[in-house]
């Protein structure tokens, strides 16, 4: 059994939108909605210190999703490889997951269902990567097994001098790692309105 | 410091829960409201003294609770796949045990409500025992239901009671529970939708059923209830005030922001204290205006309705 995460290096992101795209084509995610989507924001002051973040977005695969419990009908759950996935067939479209979800990262599909970033399961069950990760052209993306000492991720994770995660106080414990960002994540959110820039919100020991 | 969030066109504007929802989480605790004093009128042995307003709140029960299942299923993504609803049993979710009760209180009201059916039937046709006539051929299997209800109505009434008040919580709980969405994170909202939904069954009762021994118990039970409501609203803002950052935004939303008009006016103001004041003087002096009582049973209805439309919307603010 895996324990499958994701990381994103924000030194290497260059914000292109690749894996956006990527998993759109993947994932054929209709028109106006997303799986991923990369925000771009600019942080500045008075003096004109800009400093420039890109906030990732999508399913975090949480290790304590608050999506799951509240499905009446259990169409979403997790594999044993951790990947917190949606069964098309037994969902109802009541949206009650999209309510639970604290990061806004589930989407009602015109066709009915709720949908999400699934890892690309179908293509990790495959031997391959998910499709944003194998599109990012800097390698700022990275997949992997959080058990296995010697993958990608728990390398990346290892090496950064800045690990965050999305709301931790959300007590979801995503699997999504910010790595060595510029701007602290709360701060690039706008949750943090006050305190010294760059200020350590949300920061997370590796695990 | 200033925050510059671009390609902010990449958030999509997503649909939670409508209009639909919010009048269905309305009708809920109205039915559970009314099943509650038609069960309790029963199990008081005041049943026969309450008649005709028990009749009204027994026939309106089902339809109720009809309309406001059609409601959800026109909120349903996957229009055609709600039966899995009824294939599990979560134990974690409200949504569950909600499609659970709403089908159990569907089928113990609408037992409950066959004889006074059956009775509107032998009124309209003049003639007291005969069910031949006025009823079409395919329902006369109603009559052995009558007799099998008639044998069971202790049982019924409990049943109803139990699932009037668990269909009037739940309601508010499907929202409490919602940890993401700090403006329906209260466990406040669970007794404050019961005690609304009862007030909104006694102020139609009220209104349907004019004169008669219940009225007076009505008017108490909306003095308390609408009390009743007055500590829970203030539990509900003093809990979010008083938590984290996501809370307070969510009551200053509330309080002062864009749904302050609507909750001030419509919930606070027109739904609990203008029915509050017309209760009590109704209690001191023991008679008032009959206009007095149907505008204040109509704004407590609307009051009810505009509760859930202001909780459910303003829960979504930000998404």
């Amino acid at each position: 059994m895996a324990r499958y995460g994701m990381a994103i290096d924000l030194e290497r992101c260059i914000g292109c939108q690749a894996c956006a795209v990527a998993c759109a084509v993947e994932n054929e995610v209709p028109e106006g909605f997303f799986r991923r989507r990369v925000g771009e924001v600019t942080v500045g002051d008075e003096l004109g210190e800009l400093r420039l973040a890109f906030l990732h977005m999508q399913c975090y695969h949480c290790e304590r999703p608050p999506c799951i419990p509240v499905c009446p009908t259990g169409a979403t759950y997790v594999t044993p490889d951790g990947l917190c996935l949606v069964d098309y067939d037994i969902c109802i479209g009541c949206r009650a997951c999209v309510a639970a979800c604290p990061y806004g990262m589930r989407y009602p599909h015109p066709r009915g269902f709720v949908d999400k970033c699934s890892l690309c399961d179908h293509r990790i069950a495959a031997g391959r990567l998910p499709a944003c990760v194998e599109t990012c052209p800097t390698e700022a993306l990275v997949f992997g097994d959080l058990d296995d000492p010697d993958s990608a991720l728990r390398k990346a994770l290892g090496r950064a001098r800045r690990v965050e995660v999305d709301r931790p106080e959300a007590g979801t414990r995503p699997k999504f790692f910010f790595l060595n960002g510029q701007v602290a994540l709360a701060e690039a959110q706008g949750r943090v309105t006050g305190g010294a820039p760059g200020g350590d919100a949300g920061e997370v020991a590796p695990p | 410091m200033t925050v510059e969030l671009v390609h902010a066109e990449l958030n999509p504007h997503v649909h939670l829960w409508g209009w639909a929802v919010a009048i269905y989480l309305f009708l809920g605790g109205l039915a559970g409201g009314l099943l509650v004093f038609a069960s309790w009128a029963h199990l008081a042995r005041r049943r026969r003294e309450y008649l005709p307003a028990v009749r009204v709140a027994q026939a309106l029960t089902p339809p109720v609770i009809l309309v406001g299942m059609f409601l959800l299923w026109l909120d349903l993504g996957g229009k055609w796949r709600p039966f899995w609803l009824y294939m599990t049993l979560r134990p974690t979710s409200p949504m569950s045990w909600g499609a659970w009760i709403l089908l159990a209180v569907l089928l113990t009201s609408s037992l409950a409500a066959v004889p006074v059916y059956l009775a509107r039937g032998r009124g309209m046709t003049g003639r007291s025992r005969d069910l031949g006539v006025g009823v079409p051929r395919t329902l006369r299997f109603l009559k052995g239901v009558e007799g099998w209800v008639g044998r069971r109505m202790n049982a019924l009434a409990w049943a109803n009671l139990v699932l009037g008040v668990s269909l009037g919580l739940y309601t508010g709980v499907l929202l409490g529970t919602m940890v993401a969405r700090p403006v329906w994170n209260s466990p406040v909202l669970g007794p404050l939708f019961l005690a609304s939904g009862m007030s909104a069954a006694a102020a139609l009762l009220m209104l349907l059923a004019a004169h008669g021994p219940w009225v007076p118990l009505l008017v108490r039970a909306e003095a308390g209830l609408h009390a009743t409501k007055v500590a829970l609203v203030g539990l509900y803002l003093a809990g979010l005030a008083t938590s984290g950052a996501g809370p307070q935004t969510a009551a200053a939303l509330l309080v002062r922001g864009f749904w302050a008009l609507p909750f001030w006016l419509l919930v606070v103001g027109g739904g609990i204290l203008v029915p509050l004041a017309v209760a009590t003087r109704e209690l001191v002096v023991h008679r008032c205006p009959r206009p007095w009582v149907i505008a204040s049973c109509t704004l407590t209805l609307v009051g009810g309705l505009a509760l859930r439309v202001v909780l459910v919307f303003a829960g979504q603010a930000g998404l």
